[in-house]
């Protein structure tokens, strides 16, 4: 199927459309620069408002959210010292000394331009890859599309080395929630305690908004105010990009790209790396911490740069990169958008202009970025007791809209509340939240498979495609694996030679 | 609370479910057993075997810190206790009227105790939702049983 781009872009520039990423990029700053508020809980409480949309104009509004979110954490961190999102917590590093030294105007220059750079060139990359990937999915069967999900656990797992049990373990109670429901095969009902609302299983837009939203805000409690700081806009002033940042926002954004396709926490792991790997490519490696511009155009092409990537894996595989990705997937679906080559083909016109409306995103971001980013900075004052109550009527609305049910809400609270124990105790929500969406693709991939194997399990076996993405996972958990067991042995010596002194 | 204590409840707790999980499935009809039920017993065992992995780390690592779920107990149990009314109420009396005494009373119980900001900021954000989701969007919002919903 041919695809009309000129209708494409005659489409993106109707006025409602644009109407849709200025509100959605100008919302994603206010958002992003609230600490405490994420781009996954933006784009989750969005989703209802997206109902009475056009598809295509919903999910322009849900990527300007996600753009504007991800350079929106920064102004805070720059100004203030609190990331505004959790990715943004590298960006705070050198922008906040940068602040103190008087050379704000400086830092916010240099974090916009490279989230603008970082944004462009993922999304981009997505424009390019998309498609040709989405087609490649035609080739999976069952036994790839279980794979497929193992794949994506894997993801989350081999980020989270420092507890790479617990973060498989926080998957598969993801997984374990998903089999709540009627069975695939026999259409029997499974651990459903004879409530009629879990016949369909526990919806995972509840669940994310329970634990990415509520959890937040219960956490979120004992703070008067999220930050105690004060802006004063006058010593603010415009200054000009510094010289040779152009090589430092390349790596953030090659960084990003990659890690955001990964699945996992992207955009916070990309903005590290690339941070770090800023910090081995400096010549001024010892100003890094101190007010070192390389280290925010390094963090922020790397988390703007995870966008693109977190989207590709998302509309082509259905595996989302990451959890903003995951509450995108979620208003894909609401809108009957099944992620895979009918995305690229027969919903060509949405799938390609949401694609093209991250570029305007970037753009939105970038001109208010450059002329108004401090004033941004002020609403970040909100008192806690004001937010508090403000958001949980928003998750409460998101909630119940998706399936019109207020048993749907109580699952919201509940999440919420096992979000709360789960992050504290170093459990990982967004693999929770994975697994959740994994769930059904493995089983119906793992069940269909078995099916037409006569119960052999070298069906998991017998394809190239398989082959290759046993080598991924094996891959994406070798290091962790190796770093625990490193870890075991450093700790085990320390203790011999304790018992030596001793 | 201890980290290690919390660990161990929540991880008994994977085990128990695993346990009832993989015995669940000599229950499911035959039509299942090689396909969904194997998918079930893959799952309860692997989370058994971690469960039962990670019991064995936490017990080794000797985390003794303190989990503090919250940093003022008071403020945090009233915002559970108002969510928990909060959805109770909206059952009975709908979305609109649940909110509108939602909200102020948050913030107060939050500390909030500038009445005039109160009102403003609770009679704003409904307006805003009436207008936006209500009107404009016409998102369904739950009408509560009191009006015969």
């Amino acid at each position: 199927m041919e695809i009309d781009f000129i209708a494409i872009i005659l489409n993106l520039f109707r006025p409602e459309n644009l109407l849709a990423v200025v509100i959605g990029s100008i919302s994603g700053i206010v958002v992003g620069g609230i600490p405490g508020l994420t781009a996954t809980m933006a784009v989750a409480l969005l989703i209802p408002v997206t109902f009475s949309l056009s598809p295509i104009t919903g999910l322009i509004l849900m990527g300007g959210v996600y753009c504007g979110a991800m350079y929106g954490g920064s102004i805070p961190a720059i100004l203030l010292f609190t990331p505004g999102t959790p990715a943004a917590a590298a960006t705070a590093l050198d922008g906040y000394p940068l602040s103190q030294q008087g050379h704000g105007g400086l830092a916010l220059r240099v974090s916009v331009i490279a989230s603008f750079t970082g944004g462009m060139v993922s999304a981009f990359l997505l424009l390019l890859v998309a498609q040709p990937l989405a087609a490649v999915s035609l080739k999976f069967g069952p036994a790839e599309y279980f794979l497929l999900a193992l794949m994506g656990l894997a993801g989350v797992v081999s980020l989270a080395e420092e507890d790479l049990v617990k973060g498989l373990l926080s998957g598969f109670m993801g997984l374990l929630v998903a089999v709540i429901g009627t069975d695939l095969i026999s259409g029997h009902l499974r651990y459903t305690m004879g409530v009629r609302d879990l016949y369909d299983g526990v919806s995972f837009m509840p669940a994310l908004i329970g634990m990415f939203s509520v959890t937040q805000m219960m956490e979120l409690t004992g703070l008067g105010s999220i930050v105690k700081g004060k802006v004063d806009l006058k010593t603010i002033k415009r200054e000009k990009m510094p010289k040779g940042m152009g090589k430092f926002i390349a790596v953030g954004t090659a960084a990003g790209t990659v890690v955001g396709i990964l699945p996992g926490e992207g955009a916070t792991i990309a903005a590290f790396i690339s941070y770090n790997f800023a910090k081995q490519m400096s010549k001024v490696r010892h100003m890094f911490g101190k007010g070192n511009p390389e280290g925010i155009a390094a963090a922020e092409a790397g988390n703007n740069g995870c966008v693109g990537g977190s989207l590709i894996p998302t509309l082509t595989l259905g595996i989302p990169g990451n959890s903003v990705a995951a509450a995108l997937l979620g208003g894909l679906m609401i809108h009957g958008l099944i992620p895979g080559p009918e995305l690229f083909t027969l919903h060509g016109t949405i799938t390609y202009g949401f694609i093209l409306s991250l570029f305007l995103a970037n753009i939105v971001f970038l001109i208010i970025g450059l002329y108004f980013a401090p004033y941004f900075s002020k609403i970040s004052l909100t008192p806690s007791a004001i937010l508090i109550p403000a958001v949980s009527m928003f998750a409460v609305v998101g909630a119940y809209s998706m399936n019109n049910s207020v048993f749907d809400i109580w699952i919201m609270l509940i999440f919420a509340v096992i979000g709360l124990i789960l992050g504290k105790t170093g459990f990982s929500t967004s693999a929770v939240v994975l697994g959740m969406i994994l769930g059904p693709i493995a089983e119906r991939g793992f069940a269909q498979a078995l099916t037409i194997s006569d119960g052999s399990a070298s069906i998991f076996f017998g394809s190239t495609i398989a082959w290759i993405l046993w080598g991924i996972i094996a891959l994406l958990l070798f290091f962790p694996i190796i770093n625990i067991i490193k870890k075991a042995r450093t700790g085990k010596a320390i203790i011999e030679a304790e018992e030596i002194v001793e | 609370m201890t980290k290690k204590i919390v660990d161990f409840i929540i991880l008994f707790f994977c085990v128990v479910i695993a346990v009832l999980l993989y015995r669940s499935t000599a229950d499911f009809p035959s039509v299942s057993q090689n396909s969904t039920a194997n998918y079930i017993r893959f799952l309860a065992l692997s989370t058994g075997i971690l469960s039962l992995l990670q019991i064995y780390y936490s017990y080794r690592k000797n985390d003794n810190e303190a989990v503090e779920f919250y940093t003022d107990k008071k403020k945090f149990f009233a915002f559970l206790i108002l969510l928990i009314v909060y959805i109770l109420l909206i059952a009975y009396f709908g979305f609109i009227l649940s909110t509108a005494l939602f909200l102020p009373a948050t913030m107060f119980f939050m500390g909030h105790r500038k009445i005039k900001t109160i009102i403003f900021a609770s009679a704003g954000l409904l307006l805003f939702l009436q207008v936006l989701f209500v009107s404009i969007l016409q998102v369904p919002l739950p009408r509560g049983s009191i009006f015969g919903y």
